[in-house]
């Protein structure tokens, strides 16, 4: 269950805000916008993980550390795209349905491969398919029936996704691809990512046994994620369903929409669950990209794409330009300060993700950098923290100022009172 | 931190012109200095005698002192279950509340650090200069109870000299954390300018409150949520779809099978908070039939509880008991209906977020 914080703007609020405020800015126009930057950015996610599948099919033809770590790139390079698209994901429900299939996380990597138990554990009170270890074992035992899992392709894997109710069992989508480039990351809160031979994908020199599995595992996974990237495109186009409701729809509540998926990552995802839980526990498992040290840039570019979500402007992969009239046009209209104090406050988080970018492009990684006693490394995420929740707090007041009624923003346990929690 | 974002831009001040506003200062005052401020009290004092009976047991281990220890657990949780409802305040700062129990622990965190750091034997790591910096799910009580009755860990308590030695180090730190987080609560709510002194001069405009109704609202859905989180997360979350579906694993104390006594504790504090506090609210109102539907519906869902024929985690496995406990959650459900439509309205509060949609 996901909490939620409701946002209302007070009668005062409403009556203040006044009816003539509206001038020039067309609501329909700012959904257009909103509409085809999404596209774009699905579509930059598609052409990004296309390209991720021909690293993959040149690593798994002639495995070695070039063809892996060319696949690891182009990896990173597809988180790019994608991220700056969670602003989407909140707030449009099928965008939020679709989510778990391609960025599902954390996740029990112990599910699909061998992983060392001195760091990992061997058993779970929530997971009991923990170490269950797919790729080494034909039959499956799931939620007390035997599966037959002889066959490693897409249907298995969408099969076992969430296997047994448990949101942590995840065989699909960025993360498990993920896994399987890199690895479990065995180094804690020590520098180092994890660690995988290519020789794990080399079916002539098998090291980590099954490696015919473990190759029909990461090449349907790849091709999973291309699959459900296209949904997603098809859905934001001309003639999406996605694109067809928000405009069709009322513009109020649209326009609601875009407020919602914006707090809601900066708050309850971004800052509380992604950041804030992790740095509590001083946790590596709690990094959202562990297995690749990829986390600076994931945190980065869920920022960014906020910012351009509220600005109307997307950079494309090709370099092109997507802009229109946005968010931030509408709220200068009516209130220009505040269009102003909204800027400073998700520059002032692109800045302070900055700082952890240039830090772990500088050796210290993420997980090191929340680690417990790295007061230095803590605080600069904290600061991180501190800035999603300010720009969260000018976005209430952008509900009030547009007068949207109630809003509802994700919350997160690590943020808010730990005792009403959510499942 | 939710609850004052929200409330900044709620406010309904204007949505229920005809209704006197309620006098919110006694419920503010009462409340801070009865269940608050004593919950504290209580807690610290059961965590000074838990890090005695560490003590004991250091000084001289057998199984007779042991127990001691594990009675000593027994007594600190009940005196955080007390208090668990209160979500704001001095709690939140440095990570107080989820130092003293992080829970729930989904990918379970405590064990995994917990485990890693016996592996290593990092005793220092729980020294009191070191704990405030170390990770939230290795201080505080889950990480007792996994030391005291994990099945893999109870029995190195008297293994032999060493472990015992290494054992009574990780003890020792957290018991000593216990104590002084509960004194940090106890100093921060009672010292002059502190929290209850806060609370009484909102009306001065200096507090980060905008008005008492404000910290009335935080007080009240404090209340709520903890309501919510017995029915949802302490209960639904591990009793599942039916007993063949429940995971008793889930559930708040499963290790020292003290799950259905912390629903009791928590029921306790909430009913002695309706009763000292929102009761004279409402009375003050003309609405005395509410109080007491609220305290007999809490008196209910305590009733329901004292069915409970074994521990909940055992009752969870079979289907009577799953019955029973299913029972206790449609009776706790009810006490949170009643603040949320009858006397939210009365008091005009408002319940500020929900927790509704699964996923």
């Amino acid at each position: 269950m996901k909490r939620m914080m409701m946002v209302a703007a007070s009668a005062a609020v409403l009556l203040a805000a006044g009816p003539a405020a509206a001038a020039g800015v067309d609501k329909k126009a700012v959904l257009s916008t909103y509409a085809d930057i999404a596209h774009a950015k699905y579509e930059d996610s598609l052409v990004a993980a296309k390209t991720l599948k021909v690293a993959v099919d040149a690593l798994v033809a002639a495995p070695s550390a070039e063809t892996l770590a060319a696949a690891k790139a182009a990896w990173v390079a597809a988180r790019v795209p994608y991220q700056q698209s969670e602003a989407f994901r909140f707030g449009n429900a099928a965008v939020d349905e679709w989510e778990g299939k391609v960025n599902a996380w954390p996740l029990d990597e112990g599910l699909i491969d061998y992983v060392n138990p001195d760091t990992y554990g061997t058993e779970s009170g929530e997971n009991p398919l923990y170490t269950a270890n797919i790729i080494a074992h034909p039959k499956l035992k799931v939620a007390g029936k035997s599966l037959n899992a002889s066959k490693v392709d897409k249907k298995l894997l969408e099969k076992l996704h969430e296997a047994g109710g448990v949101e942590a069992n995840v065989t699909t989508g960025y993360h498990a691809i993920e896994f399987m480039l890199w690895g479990q990351d065995t180094n804690g809160t020590g520098p180092g990512a994890g660690n995988r031979p290519a020789s794990d994908f080399d079916t002539k020199n098998c090291t980590g046994g099954n490696c015919d599995r473990r190759v029909a595992f990461l090449v349907a996974a790849t091709d999973l994620l291309v699959d459900d990237l296209k949904t997603m495109v098809d859905g934001w186009g001309a003639k999406g369903k996605i694109r067809a409701k928000l405009l069709k729809g009322k513009p109020d509540a649209g326009i609601a929409t875009i407020v919602t998926g914006l707090g809601s990552l900066s708050y309850g995802e971004l800052a509380g669950e992604r950041m804030k839980l992790g740095l509590m526990l001083h946790d590596p498992e709690e990094e959202h990209d562990c297995f690749s040290d990829n986390t600076h840039n994931s945190h980065f570019y869920d920022a960014k794409g906020i910012q351009n979500v509220y600005l109307g402007q997307y950079t494309r992969i090709d370099g092109t330009q997507v802009k229109g009239p946005s968010l931030s046009d509408l709220i200068a209209a009516k209130d220009a300060t505040l269009d102003a104090d909204m800027k400073a406050k998700l520059e002032a988080t692109m800045t302070a993700m900055g700082v952890l970018v240039k830090t772990a492009e500088s050796g210290e990684s993420y997980d090191q950098m929340i680690g417990a006693e790295n007061a230095p490394g803590n605080a600069k995420v904290q600061a991180a923290i501190d800035a999603l929740v300010a720009q969260t707090r000018s976005l209430e007041k952008a509900v009030a100022v547009l007068a949207l009624g109630e809003v509802k923003f994700e919350g997160s346990d690590s943020l808010d009172n730990p005792t009403a929690v959510g499942k | 931190m939710r609850l004052p974002l929200l409330l900044v831009v709620t406010g309904l001040a204007l949505a229920s012109p005809a209704l006197a506003a309620p006098d919110y200062r006694p419920l503010l005052n009462q409340t801070a200095a009865g269940p608050i401020l004593g919950g504290y009290k209580s807690f610290q004092a059961s965590a000074a005698r838990l890090e005695q009976s560490v003590q004991g047991f250091c000084a001289a281990p057998d199984n007779a002192a042991l127990d001691r220890v594990k009675a000593g657990f027994v007594a600190a949780l009940a005196g955080w279950q007390k208090v668990q409802w209160v979500g704001y305040g001095p709690v939140e700062a440095f990570h107080r509340g989820q130092r003293v129990q992080f829970w729930p622990d989904k990918k379970n965190a405590g064990d995994r650090q917990m485990l890693a750091l016996i592996k290593d034997r990092k005793a220092d790591a729980l020294e009191a200069h070191r704990i405030p910096f170390a990770s939230v799910a290795i201080q505080g009580l889950p990480a007792l109870e996994m030391l005291l009755y994990a099945d893999s860990q109870a029995g190195k308590l008297l293994a032999n000299p060493e472990e015992t030695a290494f054992r009574c180090q990780l003890l020792s730190g957290i018991a000593n954390n216990l104590h002084r987080i509960g004194g940090e609560l106890v100093s921060e709510w009672e010292k002059p300018g502190g929290t209850i002194d806060m609370l009484k001069s909102i009306d001065s405009g200096a507090t980060p409150y905008a008005d008492n109704r404000q910290a009335a609202s935080q007080l009240f859905n404090a209340l709520h949520g903890q309501l919510t989180a017995i029915a949802e997360v302490k209960l639904s979350y591990a009793l599942g779809a039916s007993a063949e579906d429940a995971r008793p694993s889930r559930a708040e104390s499963w290790r020292s099978q003290q799950s259905a006594a912390n629903i009791v504790h928590n029921l306790e504090a909430l009913r002695e908070t309706f009763a000292i506090g929102l009761a004279p609210l409402l009375s003050s109102v003309g609405k005395t039939d509410q109080a007491d539907k609220l305290i007999r519906a809490a008196d209910d869902s305590l009733a329901a509880l004292a069915q409970l024929m074994a521990p909940m985690e055992v009752e969870m496995t079979h289907a009577e008991g799953w019955k029973r406990l299913n029972v206790v959650k449609a009776k706790v459900k009810a006490v949170a209906q009643i603040l949320e439509t009858d006397i939210a309205n009365s008091l005009d509060l408002q319940v500020g977020f929900n927790a509704l949609d699964g996923d």
